[in-house]
Formats: C-alpha cells, structure tokens, sequence
C-alpha cells in the first residue's frame, strides 16, 4: 500500500490517503485531542493543529507521519467498545 | 406552603426550611462534585438528594438523570429500581417524554399519564410500574452535553404548581455542579491519556534508537521498518516496540517518571 517512504510524493495519491484518513477518523467516533493523543504516544511530531489541518484536507503530511495517523485510528478502533 | 415553594426566589427574611433545604443542597452538591471519582457516581448521588429533596408525604418521587456527551456512552444514573426501569423502557422504546425533553431541551410535563396521547406505548408500560405523573426537566450547560432530570410521581398531578418551580430551580443549582464534574472528568481523562502517551512514546524511541543502530539508518527509515513491522503482523506499534527492546535488552518494564 504504501512505497515504504522512499519515493517521491505523488500528489494524487497523498491526497486520496488524507480523504481515507479523514473518513476513517470521522467515522471511527474519535475526538481528536484523543487522536492527536495517541499519535503523539506512538512517536507522532506534528502538533494538533496540524493533525486537524491534515484530516480536514488543508494540509499535506510527511509519508511517515501520514502513516502514523492511520495507524493510530486503526489502534484506537480495534481497542475500542 | 411547602418546604421547596420558594426555592426560585428566595425572599430575604424569611430564611425558613425553604432557605436551609436549599442551602443544604448546594453544599451537598459542592461535597459530591469534590469527592465524586467519576460522573456516573456524582449522577446517581445527585438523583438521590434530588429524589429526597422534592418528595413530600404521600407523594415518594423517583429520578433519574441521563447525560448524553459527544463521542461518549450515554450516562445513566437513578435515586432507585423504580427509576432506573422507567429511564431503560424509554431508552429501548427510543421515545418518551425524557427523551424528548433532551432532545428538545425544554420541559415536558405529563401531569396524568393515564390521559396523555403523547407516547401511549411509554405511558402504557409506565403505568404497569405505578407511575401516575412525570416531569422531565432538561439542564442547561456549557460543556458540550445534553442532560436532563427525569422525576417520576406515582400519584396523578404529582407535581403541582410549586412542585415544578422547585423542579425546575434545583436542576438550575444542579446543572451547574454537572458542569463541573464533567470539566474534571474531561481534565482527569486527558491526563492519563497523556500518561499513556508518555509511556508508550517513550517505549517507541528506544525502539527507534535500536533498529537505527542495527541498520545504520536514519530516524525516518527506522520509524517505517517498525510501522511495517507492526501493521504487516498486526500487532499494536507499541507492542513491536517492547519486543524489539526485550529482544536485546531482556527489559520488559519501561518505567516513566510522571508525577503530578
């Protein structure tokens, strides 16, 4: 799924990635302080309002911290009630 | 009249056992806020004084509060069985004077249930439970929640005139003492949910450290070897990280130094 952070940025598929993330975290019933949180928790850099940024399409993300994003939605669903 | 009739409006003067009730429900109100561990257990014991505090000889009320916050369970709380049973028939019917007063946030008095046309299957079943009247009283408040104050009379007209003034002015007090419980529930929440992230984050450096020693690479790469690693064999991020340290270190524990 994804080039394992070596190649260039493919503005196309950066953008489908943050539309995936945003749907996810708005259907996942997270808030985002508890998102950014947990992002944090797992090595995250970027700040809340970055995160918020970057989940409502306003901002494009390093492919790692893209990744980190994903992985914290999908921890936090697969803990969740 | 009554002990609660000038509950709204407390004249000066006449500081009688209508002034003390009252005073006394601040207080107790201000203790349960304070010595409440969550708001679940403030909730239970606010419909508790509530249910002492309105009920008068010849007329035992029950109630029961619901608080419903975004991105959260629903809270339910109850003075006793009776309430408890009615607030759950009227969450799994999905309608009902309750639930309308939350979603409408405005009173909603059935004064006899065995004439109101509103919600026949609710009043039906809350009949069957000895139930002859119900207000249901919403709470204003400026967390981001809806509540509201579910009292149950078992005689018809069970909340008279000064009845629902003194209804409605004790929710007033009360709304503001949720307020704040809700506000420290949120405060202690994102406390150890940074607490949490400081272990974990912690956990993940030192992992990060490892499989950059190991491979001779940058901070970037380790981090993708290990989100790899992690969503590859579908183990939490964290998890990879504790094994990766336990596999060189023998460590199993991470202890983080985070007092108040």
């Amino acid at each position: 799924m994804d080039d394992g952070g070596l190649g260039t940025p493919q503005p196309a598929f950066e953008a489908d990635r943050r539309k995936v993330a945003a749907a996810q975290f708005q259907k996942a019933n997270i808030s985002l302080p508890g998102l950014w949180t947990y992002y944090y928790g797992i090595g995250g850099n970027v700040d809340q309002l970055g995160v918020d940024a970057y989940l409502h399409e306003l901002m494009e993300l390093p492919p790692l911290q893209m990744d980190l994003i994903q992985t914290a939605i999908q921890e936090i669903t697969a803990d969740g009630p | 009249m009554s002990q609660d009739s000038d509950i709204r409006e407390p004249q000066s003067g006449s500081v009688g056992r209508a002034g003390a009730g009252l005073h006394d429900f601040v207080l107790h109100l201000q203790d349960l806020v304070l010595a409440s561990s969550d708001v679940r257990e403030f909730l239970t014991d606010t419909a508790t004084i509530f249910a002492t505090q309105l009920s008068q000889p010849g007329n035992h009320l029950s109630c029961g509060i619901t608080v419903v916050r975004q991105k959260r369970p629903v809270a339910v709380a109850s003075s006793d069985a009776r309430a408890r049973n009615l607030d759950e028939l009227q969450n799994s019917i999905g309608d009902g004077p309750c639930v309308t007063a939350l979603r409408t946030e405005t009173m909603v008095h059935v004064p006899d249930l065995e004439a109101d046309l509103r919600w026949p299957r609710y009043n039906r079943a809350a009949r069957q439970l000895g139930i002859g009247s119900i207000l249901a009283v919403p709470m204003h408040l400026d967390a981001a929640a809806q509540a509201v104050v579910n009292l149950y009379s078992p005689n018809t007209d069970g909340f008279p005139h000064h009845g629902v003034d003194a209804s409605v002015g004790l929710t007033g007090i009360a709304a503001k003492a949720l307020d704040l419980a809700l506000n420290i529930a949120q405060l202690r929440d994102s406390r150890d949910d940074l607490a949490a992230a400081l272990k974990s984050r912690t956990v993940i450096d030192t992992a990060i450290g490892a499989i950059m020693a190991q491979n001779r690479c940058s901070r970037d790469a380790a981090f993708q070897i290990l989100v790899k690693a992690s969503s590859y064999r579908n183990i939490k991020l964290k998890e990879v990280a504790a094994g990766i340290i336990s596999g060189i270190s023998g460590e199993r524990e991470f202890p983080t130094t985070y007092d108040e």
